[in-house]
């Protein structure tokens, strides 16, 4: 109470993706929601001139983890019976049944480098799916079984809530990839996927923290974090055990948080160390220290 | 105590003078003898220093020495001095000149072929000029007064700051730094080095910029246009720019003379932050005198230094010791002395360092003759530019001159130069008439007249066969109307000869060997005393490589089956099972099928029990056919 009036509390809103920007450069989150700078996220990546992420998630990932998440979807008996190991490869499952398919629907929209790309896209990822499903020995003997407690209907909402202090709370929600569980070991794993080249991995690593700190509070699991590179065909891709995702989130998502609400909510950039290859790269280098002066 | 042979084997194996040319001054790490050409170096830091100071200053410096003297690590003395003193300088060498009429334009092209370079740090030193253009800019704007510089548009404040800088030229180096894309920021260079074609033109937003199909004043004007404004960015930027022209001694064509002297002028006279060296031999120079405009010839003589960088028998003893030292970390006394006592007393006063190190490479490689001495250059090229392509860009001038000289050495071939615009050799064996095409042109319309010509000289010479020769980089497999002459032309017996990333090596390793040949920077041992070779010591050696198969008509599909078999493992082996049909048609050529994009296309169709195809927005995309 101050002057008898009532403090109404401060509910600020972010997503996962702003809040692993402002791991990136607080001072591009605050470009980003302050001047409308979109492809704040952008800078400092490198692709592989063929962007088709977005197509990647929706047209492939997310059709083969629906399908594998629904017991009534057409394409179940046939994920089964792979995985069981009584027909084709994972990867030509998924060539004929979801590439190819999309590719006869859209190709006309789409230039073939992007189609090609996301052909290697695909390639990387389904061998980072069969190494996963290795580990479960029980889903090759029973898949029917034990499918629905290895996929669960993918790319799902969640929302969990940071106190700032006692009166300003950060509302923080995302959308993961996909989480798979691995019943023999009662394990579970998030797997994040990017487009783009390797470049930071704090970046993907902090979003997938996030990600992984919203899953534990909704189920009390806290899962492995794997996270693909779809055009780094040939690397492997970074993988981080439960107790080390642990571990990071305890000693690094508070003080994120914290510099994801003053950003937003009190304009302020926060001291921040700078990486300063990203700065050459960024159209905003040697001004937003006058822009952003506290 | 090691043995000899022992040592004979180390040294062979680990060889350190295998390779007496120095590369670039930015990667040379062989070891220097700081006292050779002590006072040139001095001399030539006092130019650049004068031109960091003034840019305005009209200065050139004229370099005498002969081959080998050690040019390269002189120059990497002084720019590292500059870097020690934080001074940033940019530093770019030229090759050899070709084309008289389009000199400078030769001359922008070798300048971003070298700014483009990445370096450690994997930085280019055209990333460094644009980068101090925008720190000249911000600290310009402090000055002014704004707090919030992001808010203004830089494109207007930077043409006020520079006035009569090229607009586009600035556009692209604004659109370069703000490039987060490697390949876009290829094209940006692409554009102004050579030109692209309408299509990667338009998605830049730059205008079509076709240096074949420009006439030679107007490429002329366009390169002096663009080099005039790097000129001013570097003055803007604060530095200087060193241009080594270190090629001269190969240009004997007084027609290439004269116009090399109107550029050398041009830079002079009206380019501010460029500071020229030329270096040549003293009678090498003797032949440029006459025919080089009077006031530049003055305004070089100014400022002649001259290199003595001739090894005492003392520094030619230290330069084998170095060598050996930087090559061993064991044992490097024991084979020096070895090498010393076994070269005798060969290392007589008076020798360039290349050569101490060339009759060190004949001491411990005993079986070394003239010949397999050229092939070693030859190999070392080859590495370089399959280590290194973005170094040698498709040049068709280039490759025109490893086509004469290679058609030169073939017993019997008849070659006479072209007449027209396209075909650059005419050439009999026997009854045999040929016609040879050269190519780098990024406009279809410029590839699709000179298809033309070559089927008007087929069509006028029974018995005739007409080659094209061009890259895969710069002829794309799109382009529609240049198919279907490319069909009418391969109908008629033409061979079309597109280099991928592999076949065009040997192409640029040869034009290297020339160049190196024709400067003076190759020697031969023929007797006791070196000399450097000419282009007939290397004829034997040029005849054994095989820039076009005997008969390359046998490349050519005949087979429906190996045609069929080599697609569909292609294919099979890509992601997904599936290939772009640009990407088929350049893989086939690597396995020796060429083909173009209408028998591609009329093949798949032939076999849609095996394959099927889908259309993009800018290709066919081919996969197999899962149920047959």
């Amino acid at each position: 109470m101050r002057n008898g009036e009532k403090i109404m509390p401060v509910n600020v809103f972010t997503t996962v993706s702003d809040s692993a920007l402002c791991q990136k450069c607080p001072a591009l989150l605050a470009y980003k929601i302050h001047k409308g700078f979109k492809n704040a996220w952008k800078i400092g990546i490198k692709g592989n001139g063929a962007a088709y992420g977005t197509i990647f998630h929706n047209e492939i990932a997310r059709v083969f983890f629906e399908a594998a998440s629904n017991p009534s979807s057409s394409l179940y008996p046939e994920i089964s019976c792979c995985l069981a190991g009584n027909s084709n490869s994972l990867e030509a499952l998924i060539r004929e049944n979801i590439f190819l398919p999309f590719v006869e629907a859209k190709s006309k929209n789409l230039d073939s480098k992007q189609i090609t790309s996301m052909a290697e896209g695909v390639t990387v990822w389904v061998d980072a799916m069969s190494e996963f499903f290795a580990l479960i020995p029980s889903l090759a003997v029973s898949p029917e079984k034990i499918m629905p407690s290895v996929f669960i209907k993918p790319e799902q909402k969640l929302q969990a809530v940071y106190e700032y202090n006692s009166d300003s709370r950060l509302i923080i929600t995302g959308c993961y990839d996909a989480l798979l569980f691995n019943p023999d070991r009662g394990e579970a794993r998030l797997f994040e996927f990017k487009s783009y080249m390797k470049s930071d991995i704090s970046v993907p690593l902090s979003q997938s923290l996030i990600y992984s700190w919203l899953i534990r509070g909704h189920t009390g699991i806290t899962p492995s974090v794997e996270i693909i590179y779809l055009a780094e065909n040939g690397k492997e891709p970074d993988v981080f055990s439960s107790s080390c995702v642990d571990g990071m989130i305890e000693s690094g998502l508070a003080e994120l948080f914290g510099s994801v609400f003053e950003v937003i909510y009190l304009r302020k950039v926060p001291d921040f160390l700078r990486d300063l290859n990203l700065c050459r790269q960024c159209p905003f280098n040697e001004f937003c220290i006058d822009d952003w002066r506290s | 105590m090691q043995d000899n042979e022992l040592i004979l084997e180390q040294l062979r194996n680990n060889n350190p003078f295998a390779s007496s040319y120095s590369p670039m001054p930015f990667e040379n790490m062989t070891p220097d003898i700081a006292q050779l050409n002590r006072d040139a170096s001095e001399e030539i830091e006092q130019l650049i220093r004068h031109k960091r100071r003034e840019p305005n200053v009209p200065l050139a410096g004229l370099v005498f020495g002969a081959a080998g003297i050690g040019k390269t690590h002189m120059m990497t003395r002084i720019l590292r001095k500059l870097r020690r003193n934080s001074w940033p300088a940019i530093f770019v060498t030229i090759r050899a000149f070709t084309n008289p009429k389009r000199v400078t334009h030769e001359l922008f092209s070798e300048i971003l072929i070298c700014l483009n370079k990445q370096h450690s740090g994997g930085r280019s030193q055209f990333d460094v000029i644009a980068e101090g253009m925008m720190t000249a800019y911000n600290e310009n704007r402090k000055s002014d007064g704004f707090n919030n510089i992001s808010s203004i548009d830089r494109k207007i404040y930077l043409r006020r700051d520079m006035p009569g800088i090229d607009k586009n030229f600035l556009k692209c180096l604004l659109m370069y730094l703000d490039s987060e894309s490697e390949a876009e920021k290829f094209e940006i260079i692409e554009w102004l080095r050579d030109g692209l074609d309408d299509e990667d033109a338009n998605r830049l937003g730059l205008p079509v910029r076709d240096i074949e199909l420009m006439d030679e004043a107007e490429c002329e004007r366009s390169a002096k246009n663009l080099l005039a404004s790097l000129g001013i960015v570097l003055s803007y930027a604060h530095m200087p720019m060193i241009i080594c022209f270190d090629e001269l001694d190969s240009i004997r064509d007084k027609e290439l003379i004269q116009a090399w002297g109107d550029t050398i002028a041009f830079i002079i006279n009206h380019i501010d932050g460029i500071l020229p060296l030329c270096f040549v031999k003293p009678e090498t120079w003797e032949t440029f005198k006459p025919v080089i405009n009077i006031s530049i010839l003055q305004r070089l003589r100014n400022n002649t230094i001259i290199m003595n960088g001739t090894c005492s028998p003392a520094s030619a003893r230290q330069i084998i010791h170095d060598r050996i030292a930087n090559a061993f970390s064991e044992g490097a006394e024991e084979k020096y002395q070895w090498l010393i006592s076994r070269m005798g007393d060969i290392l007589t006063p008076g020798l360039s360092p290349r050569m101490v190190i060339e009759l060190a490479n004949k001491a411990i490689k005993t079986d070394l003759t003239s010949e397999n001495f050229v092939k070693e250059i030859y190999d070392e090229e080859f590495k370089k530019i399959q280590n290194e392509p973005s170094a040698w860009p498709p040049n068709s001038s280039q490759l025109t001159l490893a086509l004469e000289v290679w058609l030169k050495s073939l017993d019997g071939f008849d070659l006479k130069k072209g007449d027209g615009k396209y075909i650059k050799f005419f050439g009999t064996h026997g009854t045999r008439h040929f016609a040879f095409i050269v190519l780098t042109a990024k406009g279809h319309s410029t590839v699709n007249a000179a298809l033309k010509s070559g089927i008007s000289f087929m069509k006028g010479h029974p018995e005739s066969q007409c080659f094209y020769i061009t890259e895969a980089k710069t002829h794309k497999t799109s382009w529609k109307q240049v198919n279907e002459t490319l069909s009418s032309f391969t109908g008629l017996g033409g061979t079309a000869l597109i280099l991928d990333k592999d076949k065009r090596v040997s192409w640029y390793a040869l034009t290297a060997l020339i160049n190196r040949v024709d400067n003076g920077d190759v020697n031969v041992y023929s007797s006791s005393k070196p000399r450097p070779a000419s282009r007939d010591d290397i004829r034997d050696f040029v005849k054994t490589l095989r820039l076009i198969e005997a008969d390359p008509l046998k490349s050519k599909h005949t087979d429906e089956q190996k045609f069929l078999s080599v697609l569909s493992k292609l294919i099979s082996s890509s992601p997904m099972k599936i290939l772009a049909a640009d990407k088929a048609l350049e893989l086939m050529s690597q396995n020796g099928i060429i083909a173009d994009r209408n028998e591609l296309t009329a093949f798949v169709k032939k076999y849609s029990s095996h394959f099927k195809t889908f259309n993009s927005n800018n290709d066919i995309l081919i996969t197999l056919n899962d149920k047959e």
